[in-house]
């Protein structure tokens, strides 16, 4: 059976709007990086053999992953770097992730505070405690000067600006014990307005792994 | 119909701003304008001297860094292929270690041959008066002593991207020129 669609001959205006049109359709389709940078990602990723947690968050040019560390691989880092077994059991108590945080904007740089981010679990709100926070520790329990540097640079900096393309990889640790199920708000600033995201049931490594 | 070209001009721009994401292996900041380098006077591995100020006239890639640190160990490799590929033309490359003893290094270098000078910061004292918050960070020294570009986190840094604005730099070197000229 033939169509019996008859077609109507178009002005030369319509076909240009019509050609605009569907060149539109074609970018918006072809654009799947666009949208998909929009959107705000969660992913985490169970390691077979350790049982250990890796979350990657990404979202509005910025990405962070945080890998649950265990207190034995903690304690062990730090007696490996001449602190004394009472003083790497006392960060080994703590919620410790290795973060890397990444600036993947191609033109905006950004800033971020770790105490400006916040985590809440069954304690309540606690921030993060950065490198400087620690000084004090380390001076009053008298800890060598080579444990103290290599604790001051493992840790991820308290603050710092991330131009396009910079990144850093460092420990965070929260005062929550080992194995606290927790949600974590992200904060950082770009183009001077402040961003914020939450990154929900996050938990610790416990004693015995995930 | 302007306004269906103007909408489709910004779509193609938004576009292009959306997947122009930055290429992290070879991204250094250019500094500007650009400020003098901070003191640097350390001993190497060997117990020689190096002084930034004995380097000017030549491009420096000074880099802050650790055994213990896994991006660190990732970039090595690539500083050496550096150090080897532009070394002859005068570049010149420090890794500045920060906090560790020299046996500790030594005993690295078995495992991550390098043979640019590594700097020995045991008490942390010279990268306290560097601009540096986390390691690794690298900065490109200019002929004048001034700091050119800086790059925080690893890079490849015998990638095209990097090299090509190192002899850019060196140029400037060979021909005498002040590149703010």
């Amino acid at each position: 059976m033939r169509s019996a669609v008859r077609r109507r001959p178009c002005p030369r205006g319509s076909v240009a709007r019509e050609t605009l049109i569907r060149v539109l359709a074609l970018l918006a389709l072809a654009t799947p990086m666009a949208s998909a940078s929009a959107t705000e990602t969660l992913q985490a990723r169970t390691d077979a053999t350790s049982g250990l947690i890796t979350w990657t968050w990404q979202g509005d040019g910025v990405s962070l992953e945080l890998a649950q560390l265990l207190p034995d691989q903690t304690r062990a880092f730090f007696l490996g770097r001449g602190f004394e077994t009472e003083h790497a059991d006392l960060i080994a108590a703590h919620c410790v992730f290795q973060a890397i945080l990444r600036n993947n904007r191609p033109h905006t740089p950004i800033e971020v505070n770790l105490h400006d981010w916040s985590s809440q679990g069954p304690e309540g709100l606690i921030r993060p405690r950065p490198n400087r926070d620690w000084e004090a520790t380390w001076a009053r329990r008298q800890a060598p000067e080579a444990a103290r540097i290599a604790f001051r640079w493992a840790l991820f900096p308290g603050e710092h600006r991330f131009e396009p393309g910079d990144w850093l990889m460092g420990m965070i640790l929260f005062d929550h014990p080992p194995g606290t199920p927790f949600d974590l708000t992200l904060r950082w600033r770009a183009a001077g307005a402040l961003h914020e995201a939450r990154l929900p049931d996050l938990r610790c490594a416990g004693e015995a792994g995930g | 119909m302007p306004k269906l070209a103007t909408l489709l001009i910004l779509v193609i721009l938004v576009t292009l701003a959306a997947t122009a994401v930055p290429a992290t292996a070879e991204s250094l900041t250019a500094i500007e304008p650009r400020p003098d380098a901070p003191p640097l006077t350390l001993e190497d591995l060997d117990g020689h001297a190096h002084d930034l100020r004995d380097y000017r006239g030549r491009v420096v890639v000074v880099n802050f860094w650790a055994t213990w640190c896994p991006p660190c160990r990732d970039e090595l490799p690539s500083l050496q292929r550096l150090w080897e590929g532009l070394g002859p033309d005068g570049l010149v490359v420090l890794g500045v270690n920060v906090g560790e003893d020299a046996d500790r290094i030594f005993f690295f270098t078995a495992d991550y041959p390098v043979d640019f000078p590594l700097l020995l910061d045991r008490t942390a004292s010279a990268i306290d008066t560097w601009p540096v918050r986390g390691i690794p960070t690298t900065f490109i020294i200019d002929p004048e002593g001034r700091i050119a570009y800086r790059a925080i986190g690893a890079r490849e840094f015998d990638h095209p991207g990097i090299t090509a604005r190192l002899r850019e730099l060196q140029q400037v070197q060979a021909s005498g020129a002040s590149p703010t000229e």
